[in-house]
């Protein structure tokens, strides 16, 4: 999964996961069992989830507003199954994103 | 399949390219919102608002859509949209911003909604209803927030498409 998260990524990527478990539920998180794969930059990371567990995944993901006090949204921006799609289409939404961006 | 999301502010449809929309619609810019309580004609137009007797009234006044900006269950409005073929915009607003016990009622609720909307045959669109950055959502999690509440994938994805008929209103 392609992620983009409003905050920057190092001061939150900790808590992340543990409001991530809040809302996926144990029971749950250990089938989806997400890891950062890789970092892009400082607000867009590769996540690597299980197919059994990626649609709780997002929706959880969709949810959370805060993390630690600090107001952030996560985004999934595209989803795929290899490293290599995942790594062009943010190559290729880069752009789109940094435009948005200083366009506000 | 084309995306599209509706916002309430405007600055938050340059996001929409990033997000995976064709276009994220900013009310009262992109299409015209009816006025609410007016007897007037209001085709073409879309109400916003959670009163459902000023909704029920905006849709015999022929308006396109109607964002029900409460979970409750109307049978009287959702009779009326069968009626005059009017769309149901379920907006995900209350859904992201509530956290615990909230978040799960919210949940229910709008699942409820959109069940009987749906047993009614009624076409139902789903949108943020966003008024910052933070309460938008990529396609790829509105698709996943709208099969939480009940919806197939199939129904999910047409759900998202259905905004954009609001465009050349």
């Amino acid at each position: 999964m392609l992620v983009e998260c409003t905050a920057k990524l190092d001061e939150i990527e900790g808590s992340m996961y543990k409001e991530l478990f809040d809302y996926i539920g144990a029971l749950d998180y250990f089938i989806a069992n997400p890891r950062t794969v890789k970092k892009l930059d400082e607000h867009r990371f590769i996540v690597k989830v299980s197919l059994y567990g990626y649609e709780k995944f997002i929706m959880a993901l969709a949810l959370i507003r805060s993390v630690e006090g600090k107001k952030a949204a996560f985004f999934t921006l595209y989803a795929s199954g290899t490293l290599k799609a995942l790594s062009k289409h943010a190559f290729q939404s880069m752009h789109n994103s940094t435009t948005a961006r200083e366009g506000k | 399949m084309d995306y599209y999301d509706i916002a309430l502010s405007s600055g938050l449809e340059k996001l929409g390219g990033m997000l995976g929309y064709k276009k994220i619609l900013v009310a009262g810019k992109d299409f015209p919102v009816a006025e609410i309580g007016s007897n007037e004609n209001q085709s073409g137009r879309v109400a916003i608002g959670s009163d459902t007797n000023t909704l029920l009234k905006a849709c015999r006044a022929f308006a396109s859509a109607v964002i029900l900006n409460t979970y409750a269950i109307d049978k009287s409005l959702i009779e009326g949209l069968k009626e005059y073929h009017t769309i149901l915009i379920i907006p995900f607003n209350q859904i992201i911003g509530n956290t615990g016990f909230k978040l799960s009622k919210s949940l229910y609720l709008a699942r409820r909604l959109f069940l009987y909307a749906k047993k009614k045959r009624i076409e139902v669109g789903f949108a943020t209803l966003a008024d910052s950055e933070l309460g938008m959502e990529s396609y790829i999690q509105l698709i996943e927030l709208a099969k939480l509440i009940g919806a197939s994938d199939e129904d999910a994805r047409k759900g998202l498409n259905i905004a954009g008929r609001l465009v050349n209103v």
